[in-house]
């Protein structure tokens, strides 16, 4: 990492087209210099005009490279993606860049097969299939080498990222939203005239714009008591291929119509300052349009200047403005009964411009800057003063290992830690959880300070015997090792620190082991809160949840009669599950009372009326944040846990979490999620849904979750335990918390 | 030569660029061999193997020869819009020793296992009123997402169904259509792959505004056929039908049965409610058919929500309503007058104008319809939305040879100089033509290319008619053949049980001996 970062941007477009993915290297190069990094843009084609190469060499920490005048490219013709690889390879070579951003599928591919960028690249994809119907094996593989290759991949869309988490193995929580950005408007703020309600509308005249249809509106107006003007802004007026006379009607309707006036075509900042004299914008389109997924930049410039938008209802126009916007319109008479509705109360007019303003402000600059500050801190952390302060004094880096034959909870501490300034962490991969190649183990050992068993397993036996003096043990155990004969096996002296997951696992290791109780301390599991922070879909306050129900012990059959009990006395309740199915685990499937379990409840989804057809199963993948969006309540009813993820990764998507009392529940959770037994768990639900309590209580989750296992928190807390020892203290009491306060995760740090 | 690393030699080096690109070929290594797996399962789907399949089965199992024809004709029907099956992708590769055969039988639900005898056979995506709607009619079998496919190749219906009133929440497919359900597009796309494999249809039935379809077009263009229903726009009109004899008693004292937003947000509204002496509304926390059978039990009108521009009308609410006697305000729903307009018995029976003092004056006091307002609506109905007309209508489209039961088929007795072109002419056309000699040979002609089959008999008494065997339910006879919708006239009146009717003539609609 080099301070301050360094980036390199490249799109595989040409900037002397203005169109929107020009605009998206200028937008990007903006942000990123916004957020403090040094950045290099590369062009892809010679300089012909300087309308959007000449703002980005205005910007201060900003290197234009052309190709074409310094040598690195010859001729004039634009760049191969494979010669744009090769020079962003020269250019890392010179001054190693810490992040890559590219755009553009075939250049991405390109940058996806270099292994010197390996793992730098932050890549941006709009050119791939938007429908998973449409996506074949070939796409989906060359996803998944740049899902492979990739720090980040950015979507332009919640619905993008859905599409990559659930069509590209691995990817999840790589996947972050970097929605499209809308300048700020060069436009002093103006009061509105009085006078007539003033319509504005902006851009082409073409029939499924309904232009023609907006001329009429001051007639139709008129006929209602309301004196309002259209203002129409532009100058192309489509040639209809069938109704050769419709353009001539359009004109004929832009020059003669009453109340309509027609300002022809006008520069960017002119448009938008008459558009922000206007009362409302329009944004009404035929039912044709209503297919379309893509966000109107028209809605958004109209939003950014505070002008409420009469305009269809369409997904993603739900999804920006929420269901209940009071504006979205079908024809004409929704259009006038919309007008005399805010003619008549000037006062809603500016609250849905202010709400308006609200849900575009994500859209801004400033927001996406701070967006991409947020990012970069994840990406390249700031190492503990502890730790800094070790490899300082060390005068080299902390050399760390990580053993173990399972890494799925590990995977983005070891992320965190290898990205630390002054670390570098190596992996000892067990093939198994007993098998290991020795060579391996023995060159950790002489290269290592401080080695991580992740499992409780035999990887710990091997490294408390082999372990050198001085060297750094820790280790992570879960749940089943506690049942493990090995452990008898373990050197426990040699163990630094022993991590468990709560407090209720803490303190059955010490009763079970005569490891040193001292050593034993508690970190959380992690929940990455902003993956799951996703808008719910609606009915989601009807849908439980249960993610995982192999093997029995998670005791699906509970959440089912949770389920029963719900409608009985509503039947909107419905129960999603996300999970293998018991029989895709030989294992757990070759045990008869699984597989009587299973038969007993598939027998009862089939044959009981309360719940006969109220069960899905959603399958297994990493798609989960996506998921948990249909979900209002997550369950978890299992025998016993260690942890259990499911319910915290719920809280975070906005979900409110109910548990029956599994043994250490309580050591994790806020009692006042635990339910004595399934007719309690019912009632509760039942009656914070019928008495409007969900929301806040599902708010009130989400604190507790951002409060109590965010994934930086632990993550900072794993980097601390690397040189120094945590308390003891923190196997003692609850892990939940109710807000950020100084009983954070890893608070109780060195004695 | 080169040898492919193993596993545990890369993962010790993947913490390095290098190591980490040889983890990416391995993992596209893994896809290569999944996608190996697939094309052999997309072979077994193939038009090829399917049809080498049927022969097989014909040859092993004789009884199978007889339908060996439709399924071949089928196959090829069908072989244009086979596609790549689409399966949503798993994060490991499972072996075959992961998966146990007999597991997912669990998910087909026993009762489908065992179609009914019912001539027509409808599975998929199917919406619970839909479903009802068809079920007396057909043999309906509703799949949830993840068993739709398994459902399918169990019980092999004649049509599969993708009805986007599934789709809404609560529904067993909420959110297919909504781009972040990934999942379920997928299931939704197998179940496409599933029914092409068979050689069967797929019909998407489009119950919802385009905001809502709109990223459904790529499955759309899988089916084989798009309709529009209720709900939707009037791309491809076609209505699904309601179950007319689905009704509820009327209630003693006048009530409003509100569908609509309720307290409403708009003024003209808010006049409309109080202009009702009582408010129904529907109790959603209640099963779907309950809710709606109790609150109209308890309502003399019904208003439906008001109509949108270029989305079609005629909601099965409204009908229902209709087929219960209730009269009906339905502002806008042009598609609802239309239907209606040829009986003039229903002029009062429902207001589909927005105008307020309208909608004010139908509002208060709502009286339930008049035996003839009944009779007509439940003839408007049954000729133009009811399940088994509109089922029938469907399978035609499709060219397939199941057709719904319909227990209204009627035998018509005429002299042999019936004029057919009046016959055929009848909205509820008859599905026998019973007469006492041969008719001419165009007469005959006309009416076998309209589906009806002509029986030749006496017809003078009971045991008469009896021996005829006819397999219409019901016998008219003295049927006013200039009024189109004579014999519509009397099934309803039948069906309601009202009594005979003399004018303009004695005409009878009696059950089959």
């Amino acid at each position: 990492m080099t301070e301050p970062l360094r980036a390199i941007v490249y799109g595989d477009v040409n900037l002397n087209i203005l169109d929107g993915s020009a605009i998206w290297v200028q937008s990007m190069s903006e942000a990123l210099c916004g957020a403090g990094v040094d950045v290099r843009v590369l062009l892809k084609a010679p300089v012909e005009t300087g309308r959007l190469v000449d703002p980005m060499r205005a910007m201060p920490g900003v290197t234009v490279i052309d190709p074409f005048t310094s040598g690195l490219a010859e001729g004039r013709t634009p760049l191969t993606p494979e010669a744009a690889v090769s020079i962003i390879e020269g250019l890392d070579g010179s001054a190693p860049a810490d992040l890559v951003v590219v755009r553009g599928l075939r250049l991405v591919t390109a940058a996806a097969a270099s292994a010197r960028l390996h793992g730098r690249l932050w890549t941006y994809l709009t050119d791939i299939a938007q429908s998973p119907l449409d996506m074949d094996e070939q796409q989906r593989e060359r996803l998944a080498s740049i899902a492979g290759a990739s720090r980040w991949m950015l979507c332009q869309t919640e619905e993008l990222r859905a599409l990559i988490e659930a069509t590209v193995p691995g990817v999840s929580g790589r996947c972050e939203l970097w929605s499209p950005i809308v300048p700020a408007p060069d436009v002093d703020p103006v009061p509105r005239p009085t006078g007539p309600l003033r319509l504005v509308y902006t851009g082409k005249f073409a029939p499924l714009w309904n232009t023609l249809e907006m001329t009429r509106l001051p007639a139709l107006l008129a006929e209602q008591g309301i004196d309002a003007e259209v203002h129409m802004v532009g100058d192309k007026i489509h040639d209809v291929p069938g109704d050769r006379d419709w353009s001539v009607r359009m004109r004929e309707a832009l020059q003669s119509s009453p109340g309509v006036v027609w300002h022809g075509g006008m520069p960017r900042q002119e448009a938008m300052a008459l558009a922000a004299s206007g009362d409302l914008g329009l944004s009404w389109r035929a039912p044709e349009m209503d297919a379309s997924l893509e966000l109107s930049t028209k809605v958004l410039e109209f939003g950014v200047l505070g002008i409420p938008v009469l305009l269809n209802r369409t997904p993603m126009h739900e999804s920006l403005l929420g269901a209940d916007y009071p504006l979205f319109v079908a024809n004409e008479s929704d259009v006038v009964q919309a007008c005399i509705a805010l003619s008549a109360d000037p006062s809603a007019r500016d609250e849905l411009g202010r709400r308006m303003a609200a849900s575009v402000a994500p859209y801004r600059m400033a927001a996406a800057i701070v967006r991409l500050r947020a990012l970069l801190e994840r990406t390249f952390p700031s190492p503990p003063q502890a730790l800094a302060s070790h490899v300082s004094a060390a005068g080299r880096p902390l050399r760390v290992v990580v053993a173990s034959h399972d890494l799925k909870f590990f995977t983005r501490i070891q992320e965190h830690l290898a990205g630390l300034p002054g670390v570098e962490l190596r992996l000892d991969h067990w093939e198994a959880l007993s098998v290991h190649d020795v060579s391996v183990g023995e060159q950790m050992v002489a290269r290592a300070d401080v080695v991580i068993c992740e499992w409780a397993g035999p990887n710990l036996v091997w490294y408390s015997r082999h372990k050198r003096d001085g060297q750094r043990l820790i280790v992570r155990l879960h749940r089943f090792e506690l049942e493990a004969g090995w452990l008898a096996d373990v050197r426990a002296e040699a163990i630094d620190q022993i991590v468990c997951v709560s407090p209720f696992y803490a303190q059955l290791t010490a009763k079970r082991t005569d490891w040193p109780v001292e050593r034993i301390v508690v970190i959380p599991n992690w929940v990455d809160v902003a993956q799951f922070d996703r808008p719910k879909l609606a009915g989601a306050e009807f849908t439980l949840g249960m993610i995982g129900i192999s093997p029995h012990r998670k005791r699906p059959d509970l959440g089912v009669d949770v389920l029963a009990r719900l409608r009985r006395r509503d039947r909107r309740f419905r129960l999603a599950i996300k999970s293998k199915m018991p029989w895709d685990y030989w294992w757990i499937w070759r045990k008869p009372e699984e597989r009587l379990e299973t038969e007993r409840l598939f027998h009862r989804l089939h044959t009981d009326p309360l719940v006969e057809g109220a069960v899905t199963f959603d399958g297994f993948g990493g798609d989960v944040a996506s998921w948990l969006r249909r979900v209002g309540w997550v369950l978890s009813t299992s025998d016993d846990e260690s942890f259990h993820l499911a319910p915290a990764e719920g809280m975070a998507s906005g979900a409110v979490p109910a548990l029956l009392p599994w043994p250490g529940a309580e050591t994790i959770y806020d009692t006042r999620w635990i339910h004595p037994d399934p007719a309690s768990m019912a009632d509760a639900i039942h009656d914070i849904t019928a008495s409007g309590r969900w929301q806040a209580d599902r708010a009130l989750a989400r604190e507790q979750v951002r409060a109590s296992f965010p994934l930086d928190a632990v993550c900072d807390v794993w980097a601390r335990i690397l040189v120094e020892d945590l308390s003891s203290q923190t196997a003692q009491g609850t892990l939940a918390r109710t807000q950020l306060d100084s009983s954070s995760p890893g608070a109780n740090t060195a004695e | 030569m080169t040898e492919t690393p193993l596993p545990s030699e890369i993962a010790d080096t993947s913490d390095t660029p290098e190591g980490g690109r040889l983890v990416a070929e391995l993992r596209q290594a893994q896809a290569r061999a999944e996608r190996a797996e697939r094309e052999l399962a997309r072979t077994r789907q193939s038009a090829a193997y399917v049809v080498g399949d049927l022969m097989v089965r014909a040859a092993k199992e004789p009884r199978r020869l007889l339908t060996l024809p439709r399924d071949l004709w089928r196959v090829w029907r069908l072989r244009r819009h086979r596609r790549p099956t689409s399966r949503p992708a798993t994060s490991s590769a499972r072996t075959r020793e992961d998966v146990d055969r007999e597991g997912p039988r669990l998910l087909v639900p026993r009762l489908a296992s065992t179609p009914t005898a019912r001539s027509l056979s409808l599975a998929g995506a199917i919406g619970a009123a839909t479903a009802r709607a068809w079920s007396p009619y057909a043999s309906v079998s509703p799949a949830l997402p993840h068993e739709a496919v398994a459902l399918v190749e169990t019980i092999d219906p004649d049509v599969v169904v993708i009805d986007t009133s599934a789709a809404l929440p609560g529904g067993s497919w909420s959110h297919l259509g909504n781009p972040a359900a990934v999942d379920r597009l997928l299931a939704a796309g197998a179940l496409v792959d599933a029914a092409h494999a068979h050689g069967r249809p797929v019909v998407m039935l489009r119950m919802t505004p385009p905001s809502h379809t709109a990223f459904l077009d790529g499955l759309a263009a899988r089916c084989d056929l798009v309709v529009d229903g209720p709900g939707s726009t009037p791309r491809d009109a076609w209505h699904p039908g309601i179950d007319p004899l689905d009704h509820v008693p009327a209630a003693a004292a006048p009530a409003l049965l509100w569908t609509a937003s309720f307290p409403p947000s708009d003024d003209a509204w808010r006049a409309v409610a109080l202009a009702a002496e009582r408010i129904i509304s529907i109790d959603p926390s209640l099963p779907e058919p309950t809710a709606w059978h109790r609150a109209l039990g308890c309502a003399t009108g019904v208003l439906i929500e008001p109509a949108r521009a270029g989305i079609l009308g005629a909601s099965p609410e409204s009908l229902l309503a209709l087929a219960s006697g209730r009269r009906v305000l339905a502002p806008d729903d042009a598609d609802l007058a239309a239907m209606l307009a040829p009986w003039p018995a229903l002029h009062d029976a429902h207001t589909t104008s927005r105008d307020l003092a309208d909608l004010v004056a139908s509002a208060q006091g709502p009286r339930p319809l008049s035996s003839s307002e009944h009779r007509a609506a439940l003839a408007a109905i049954l000729v133009s939305a009811s399940a088994p007309t509109q089922l029938a209508r469907l399978a035609a489209r499709l060219g397939i040879p199941g057709r719904p039961s319909n227990p209204w088929d009627v035998a018509l007795l005429a002299d042999a100089d019936v004029d057919p072109m009046r016959v055929i002419a009848q909205s509820w056309r008859p599905r026998e033509l019973v007469v006492d000699r041969p008719l001419p040979d165009r007469a005959t002609s006309i009416l076998l290319d309209a589906g009806i089959d002509i029986i030749i008999g006496d017809a003078h008494t009971d045991a008469d008619v009896a021996r005829l065997g006819l397999s219409s339910a019901y016998v008219a006879t003295q049927v006013d053949l200039r009024d189109p919708h004579d014999l519509a006239d009397l099934l309803a009146g039948t069906l309601l049980g009202q009594a005979p009717r003399s004018h303009p003539t004695d005409a009878r609609l009696v059950s089959t001996p």
